[in-house]
């Protein structure tokens, strides 16, 4: 007869073992293979991570387009989405552990980070630079070399770029109140302060009150600068795009006189009151509120800003204006012209690369897999495939031209995806709207006007480590001296302070990185 | 007899009350903003400055949120998580707890001193995530419940409250011909009540509120609590999310009033939970089992 005390041991045992195997079941077997299934038309499995940039999941279950992507590449996506506010912490803590998939994308704004960068150092990621050679269509794909270039790290490419368009940044004005004034598009800069003082002065709205404010101007920090407009002046007053390279040496476009002659230009139209008097708070978002209230003429912002197909206007404008003011008409301004003629500075370029883990894609031939399902992804057959959707589902041939069917849901299939597969930075369809072929047009247009910041790829430990001081040191200056609040000598100090905290050491390390990459 | 108050008594009564009705206001003005905001539409958000009650009323950002079924499937996949999740935090707590407030159990002082070791020092995040991992607990639920079953602060809370019920209770109870589990569930607990409340409250609210461990672990987004989204939500309409270099499309960027909208229906649930567990702080509290 057993003891009590030995039957309590024993109903205690099996007790927690039953609990055990039940945890054990419960859990859900996902086992994602590390190795691609080779042999007879057998289907690849990729496992990637992506970001999610909406609010609300993707469909997996019959999602059309990703059934046809099966059925044309006889590859199996399994993608795991990450959403986009927490990508960075989901992302650093996958690659700590060493449980990154085998495609992952890495955003711009990650890019350069130091986990990034020493993960690359420690060999993490393949490199896919000389291998791209051997695929046409994504050589076909990337016909921007700035681009590949841009997202090199160490003069090497670790990764598919995902294009963005170039000459992005523009001003978007109120065409109703230029036709109010009487008034043409400015196409310089001096014609962008004579036009932002008549939208102050000049009552364009018609409504009788003094209540408009010529240009919206948001202060955002140098990083950003792109959007602010500063450096869409500088350039067209012949200037830098942020950095610059002048006799051998990289340099920094604040100290130089086009910069501060743009500076002095925004000092104007804030003393005359046509320019917003809380720039210095104003964030990009807040300037668009700004603008879409309807009491706002123009604002520096990156062209699209000014509408695009998916809003429900029927220009396409941006609908929060539309719905405030209906009368409102948006338009572009083309390429500033100064001394040098028209001038945009030129983005990165791209959003990040798609990256692959050497733990998750074991062997080259995996990788080169990989390599070819992106390839056949970017045949104008599956670029198509984004833009239209599946034929009979999402749209239908009328006269050779592709027609959508409403409500098809091509955006709630594709949108989700759009951040993993490479699309090409401007997409064209029959049925863009207004406003949409617009934009694309300047956005063609633009590539022959481009100022490229040459120091995309270059690396300088000094600017990774202390550059957002510096950068506050350079904003600190730029907003005193727009506000009136220090004169040119006191900037020109300022400038000075830059070099001494750190500036000169970015700039030696900055040339000296340049200087490398122009060897190989 | 009426009891007389100095006159610096009665000041500082009066300094008292209106410092705490201060305080009071500065706590529920928040609260007001953000069902105000709730309730405003979109271009009153917009256009005003100072916002704090809406001029126009509009449902129209409750609307928007029920086009899609994120938000009442999430809701529902919190609900779950909460319920199961503090329930086995419950068990595992009270369990943990009862045998460690008994003076004469071998090794519990050992096993105390190894769990107040973990309040101070703990693997950190990415030791936590390899074990989560390489127990294969990815995308299920249990990667949530089970990494922080047992709080250790909630649990000396526990046996505190159990070392101070009276011997002579169980003593009685054991007297009386009642098993070791018959005195945890009919005498110890029912006595507990109020601090068991208290515990069962921070486990669920921190149920509620936890995001981070379901973005790490869970791989579905049908499978996200609602936290994941809301942040998503707030994140993605006040435009915060953008990286300095790259894209600002948006395609669908939802409206600045949906972000409130989506607070307040997040909220509702523990605020209606409340007045519940208030009932077992008063119980507790009356029943008094010794006498003398």
């Amino acid at each position: 007869m057993m003891s009590k005390k030995i039957k309590k041991y024993i109903s205690v045992t099996v007790f927690s073992i039953t609990i055990l195997s039940l945890l054990a079941g419960c859990s859900s077997s996902k086992k994602t293979d590390g190795s691609l299934a080779t042999g007879v038309p057998t289907t690849t499995k990729i496992s990637a991570m992506s970001i999610l940039m909406s609010a609300q999941p993707p469909r997996i279950e019959g999602n059309t387009i990703l059934n046809k992507i099966k059925e044309t590449t006889n590859v199996d996506l399994d993608v795991s989405f990450v959403p986009s506010g927490s990508y960075k912490e989901k992302f650093n803590v996958t690659l700590a552990s060493n449980s990154l998939p085998m495609a992952t994308v890495v955003d711009a704004g990650m890019l350069r980070t130091t986990s990034v960068l020493s993960a690359i150092s420690a060999g993490v990621f393949w490199e896919v630079g000389p291998l791209l050679d051997s695929y046409p269509n994504l050589k076909k794909f990337y016909s921007d070399q700035l681009v590949l270039d841009n997202c090199k790290i160490d003069g090497k490419l670790y990764g598919l770029p995902r294009p963005r368009v170039l000459g992005r940044s523009g001003l978007i004005i109120r065409q109703d109140w230029l036709d109010n004034l009487g008034l043409k598009v400015p196409t310089t800069i001096e014609e962008v302060y004579n036009v932002a003082k008549a939208f102050t002065l000049n009552d364009p709205d018609k409504d009788g009150k003094a209540n408009t404010v010529g240009i919206e101007y948001a202060d955002i920090s140098v990083g950003s600068a792109g959007w602010n407009g500063i450096d869409t002046l500088t350039v067209a007053a012949g200037g830098f795009n942020q950095w610059g390279l002048e006799d051998g040496k990289i340099v920094p476009s604040f100290a130089t006189k086009e910069y501060v002659s743009t500076l002095g230009w925004l000092k104007k139209m804030y003393k005359e009151k046509i320019m917003n008097q809380d720039f210095a708070l104003v964030t990009g978002t807040k300037r668009a509120d700004a603008f879409d209230q309807g009491k706002v003429g123009m604002a520096f912002a990156t062209l699209d800003d000014a509408g695009s197909n998916t809003n429900e206007t029927e220009s396409g404008a941006r609908p929060n204006l539309m719905s405030a003011v209906p009368t409102a008409k948006i338009t572009i301004a083309p390429a500033l012209s100064g001394p040098s003629g028209q001038k945009v500075p030129a983005t990165p370029g791209h959003n990040g690369m798609v990256m692959f883990s050497k733990t998750a894609v074991k062997t080259e031939a995996d990788l080169k897999k990989i390599l070819s399902f992106y390839d056949k992804m970017a045949t104008t057959e599956m670029i198509d495939l984004f833009t239209y959707g599946v034929e009979g589902v999402n749209y239908k041939v009328e006269n050779g031209v592709k027609k959508s069917i409403a409500d098809s849901k091509l955006a709630d299939d594709s949108y989700a995806l759009t951040m993993l597969i490479l699309r090409p930075a401007q997409v064209e369809t029959a049925e863009d709207k207004d406003i949409t072929k617009q934009v694309n047009a300047a956005f063609t247009s633009n590539k022959k006007f481009l100022v490229v910041n040459p120091i995309e790829a270059l690396n300088s430990e000094t600017k990774n480590q202390v550059g957002g001081q510096l950068d506050k040191i350079v904003m600190d200056a730029r907003i005193k001296y727009v506000m009136g609040q220090i004169d040119d000598a006191e900037y020109n100090k300022l400038v000075e302070n830059w070099r001494t905290q750190g500036g000169d050491k970015v700039i030696d390390e900055l040339t000296a990185s340049y200087n490398e990459s122009i060897k190989k | 007899m009426a009891i007389k108050r100095s006159k610096a008594s009665n000041s500082f009564d009066l300094f008292n009350h209106i410092f705490l009705l201060l305080v009071a206001i500065l706590c529920i003005l928040p609260i007001i903003y953000v069902v105000g905001a709730s309730l405003a539409s979109d271009q009153e958000l917009l256009a005003a400055k100072i916002f704090l009650i809406p001029k126009k009323a509009s449902l129209e950002a409750y609307r928007y949120v029920f086009t899609t079924n994120v938000v009442p499937r999430s809701m529902l996949v919190s609900i779950f998580i909460t319920v199961i999740g503090t329930s086995i935090n419950l068990i595992l707590t009270v369990l943990t707890a009862y045998p460690l407030s008994k003076k004469y159990v071998k090794g519990g002082k050992t096993i105390l001193m190894l769990i107040v070791f973990t309040m101070v020092f703990s693997g950190g995040m990415i030791p936590t995530y390899l074990v989560v991992t390489s127990l294969k607990l990815t995308n299920t639920f249990w990667s949530l419940w089970l990494p922080t079953a047992i709080s250790a602060f909630n649990l000396i809370l526990i046996k505190s409250f159990f070392q101070q019920i009276p011997q002579e209770l169980e003593e009685a109870a054991e007297l009386d011909g009642c098993s070791q589990w018959g005195i945890l569930f009919k005498v110890v607990i029912p006595l507990s009540l109020p601090s068991l409340a208290t515990i069962a409250l921070f486990y669920a609210v921190g149920h509620w509120n936890s995001y981070f461990p379901a973005i790490l672990y869970i791989n579905d987004p049908n499978k996200w609590p609602i936290q994941v989204w809301l942040r998503q939500i707030v994140l993605l309409s006040s435009g915060g999310f953008s990286n300095s270099s790259a894209t600002s499309e948006i395609t669908a960027i939802p409206p600045q009033s949906m972000q409130y909208a989506v607070i307040v229906i997040a909220t509702i649930p523990v605020l209606v939970l409340y007045p519940f567990l208030q009932k077992y702080f008063a119980k507790g509290a009356l029943i008094g089992g010794v006498k003398g």
